[in-house]
């Protein structure tokens, strides 16, 4: 017997809403200027005619002018309102759940249906401004059509990827050196930096093989403790060792193209005790993956070769279900994204608001312009205006640090997810990056939804071990060392390397100093995170009250996150004092 | 109660304490596919194996990829020393 879509009904009105939207658009900017012409000339119907007889004192332009802004807040109040209603009234979900749609996911084990979901997803790119959406989507199509070489289309994607699209993190350090080693002309830094690329993937593989082979030794039962001592010592000679030149440049080169893979290669040496290890040519698929799409990013996302051979779609069913997965929060990432133009237009102003494709084809071809803008200064401007002693007044310093708290999530959320949905496309079934953040009841769910990713690296490296090997008998202050180990030591350590380019231009010991903002911060953090989860161990609430269970203790997390924000920066700008003074200049309401 | 029954028990309590009720199968992943469990979840579980069937997790190394299931920490648990 055929089962009926229980979404079929809401599918309908959300479209006919969505068709009574268009039809208005086109109505609104087409149809109804020309009534209003004809109308003002008295040439249209008695009705219309009658309805405009002030044509002594106002100019047509006036009409015209009246009608846009109505037009627009109607096109914005209606559909909104509607769907609104819509999804409370049918409990409906706004991304159709199509991955649970039974003959959907019949249809996508099918060679039509992995071509539509192909062109489905592709389209979701291009319209998120994804630069390289052609390359992700042929790869993506490789992957879909031949399943069991999956693995090995990832590794040439990461080689190709390495060499057609070699963004390192902070590799404009390297035109750096050599501009004042005075070789620049002699080297060419494009081909270098693949070169060097290359020579880091060997390097790496030639260590990998010997953590595999000596697995036993003290050196290699602690893979990630030696990976930070070998790094921080290359980094004590790239500083202070007597290098010049050319030599100077290549050392940099390699310190900037190991930390650009530091933490992909420490999943591989935690790989190396795994039963079912892959060899290094798998592993090799997981250095910053082809789902990275344009950025580069350090974050290992989605981890190691470990958890990829976990997340991978076992069979054409779960490779369906976790492509529909990954179209669904592609086109999720899109809304969002809308939703983080709009929201930074109407907040902040247009200079502001990143390029969202969908939004601004959208205004553009209906003529339109967003009619709200509060005008709160970015906090980058609000702090600086700090800083020079003309402060904003303090409720707008509040605004701004609201402001930037949720532009951030939702920058996050567009960002990090769009790199999942990638990887779900590729058939690996990985987990969001940010996960519903604003429902988090406590500092430390908050840290676990907001960037996945990024806290599992500070989780596997420094919180397990710590964990797991000091303070034994002391169980809260075991949670508290291995805690402080991850959000405060590993976080600093992570953004310490990252920033390379400090390094260079102010010295080590110098950009040491200039980090004690993001120290203050990162301990602070790891504090916050630590008692949160000695005090979440408490069972939940049997009756939890809807305000003082749920509203007020997501409120507080809000509210801690927006001024952390004031220390959470880890370029050497403004002094820690500085910071200081903003946060007391909250509270001027108080003096 | 046996080894796999403690262990059942012993989760299906820390999903309670997450509010979690929904039950769960031997193979069903509680980490890695679903993120059912917490890495502060996952803590308890290494103090558990530690201290009920003296796994030592500092001298062989902790992987979560381990104690994803049941039947993964079943492996685990027959591996143990005593």
């Amino acid at each position: 017997m055929r089962t009926r879509n229980p979404n079929r009904i809401s599918l309908i009105l959300v479209l006919a809403i969505v068709a009574l939207g268009v039809i208005w658009i086109v109505f609104s900017r087409y149809a109804a200027p020309a009534l209003i012409n004809s109308a003002y000339h008295g040439g249209s119907w008695p009705i219309f005619n009658g309805m405009i007889t002030g044509q002594a004192s106002h100019p047509l332009e006036e009409y015209l002018s009246d009608w846009e802004a109505l037009s627009w807040n109607l096109l914005l109040i209606f559909p909104v309102t509607g769907l609104s209603v819509v999804l409370v009234i049918r409990h409906m979900k706004l991304i159709p759940q199509i991955d649970t749609y039974p003959g959907l996911v019949s249809f996508a084990q099918k060679p039509a249906g992995k071509v539509l979901c192909l062109a489905v997803f592709a389209a979701g790119l291009v319209l998120l401004r994804e630069p390289l959406w052609l390359e992700l989507t042929a790869i993506l199509a490789l992957m879909t059509f031949l399943p069991q070489y999956r693995r090995i289309c990832l590794t040439f994607s990461t080689l190709y990827w390495l060499i057609f699209h070699p963004a390192w993190n902070r590799w404009n350090v390297i035109g750096t050196v050599a501009r004042r080693e005075g070789v620049e002309a002699a080297l060419n830094i494009p081909l270098l930096q693949v070169l060097m690329g290359l020579v880091v993937i060997c390097f790496c593989g030639a260590v990998a093989h010997l953590f595999f082979r000596w697995n036993h030794s003290p050196l290699t039962k602690r893979p990630v403790l030696a990976l930070h001592v070998f790094y921080i010592l290359l980094l004590l000679s790239a500083c202070y060792g007597p290098f010049s030149g050319q030599w100077r440049v290549l050392l940099w080169t390699f310190l900037v193209g190991l930390g650009s893979y530091f933490w992909y290669f420490g999943y591989t040496l935690v790989d190396q005790s795994s039963k079912g290890r892959d060899p290094y040519s798998l592993q090799l698929g997981t250095y910053r993956p082809m789902w990275n799409g344009s950025w580069f990013v350090p974050t290992p996302f989605v981890k190691g070769a470990a958890y990829l051979r976990k997340i991978e779609a076992k069979n054409p069913q779960e490779l369906a279900v976790t492509q529909l997965k990954g179209i669904k929060l592609l086109y999720w990432v899109l809304l969002l994204s809308v939703v983080l133009a709009l929201f930074i237009h109407t907040v902040h102003d247009f200079r502001h608001a990143p390029e969202s494709a969908l939004l601004n084809k959208t205004l553009k071809l209906a003529g339109m312009h967003l009619p709200l803008q509060l005008g709160i200064p970015v906090f980058e401007d609000a702090l600086a205006r700090s800083v020079a002693r003309k402060p904003y007044p303090w409720y707008t310093c509040w605004a701004s640090l609201i402001a930037v708290f949720f532009k951030n999530m939702l920058a996050m959320s567009v960002w990090g997810n769009q790199i999942v949905a990638c990887c779900r496309m590729a058939g690996f079934r990985a987990l969001r990056n940010t996960y519903r953040p604003l429902e988090s009841k406590t500092i430390a769910e908050f840290w676990n939804r907001y960037y996945f990713y990024f806290k599992e690296v500070l989780v596997d490296f420094y919180f397990y071990p710590t964990y797991t090997r000091y303070l034994k008998g002391y169980r809260r202050a075991r949670l508290f060392a291995a805690t402080l180990a991850a959000a405060c030591f590993g976080n600093m350590f992570f953004q310490f390397i990252r920033n390379l380019n400090y390094i260079w231009d102010l010295g080590l010991w110098k950009t040491l100093l200039g980090f004690h903002v993001y120290a203050f911060y990162a301990f602070v953090l790891g504090t916050g995170i630590a008692i949160s989860q000695l005090r979440s161990r408490n069972a939940v609430p049997q009756s939890p009250h809807w305000f003082r269970d749920r509203i007020l203790p997501s409120m507080s997390v809000v509210l801690f996150y927006s001024l952390l924000t004031i220390f959470n920066d880890w370029a050497p700008t403004y002094p820690i004092t500085e910071r200081f003074s903003f946060l007391a200049h909250l509270f001027a309401f108080w003096s | 109660m046996n080894d796999r029954a403690t262990v059942r028990a012993f989760l299906k309590d820390l999903l309670l304490k997450r509010g979690d009720t929904d039950e769960f199968a031997d193979t069903d992943s509680l980490i890695v596919l679903r993120g059912r469990l917490a890495s502060v979840d996952v803590l308890e579980l290494v103090v558990f194996l530690e201290e009920q069937y003296k796994i030592d997790f500092g001298e062989q190394g902790f992987d979560q990829n381990r104690v994803d299931t049941v039947d993964e920490i079943m492996v685990l648990i027959k591996e143990a020393p005593i």
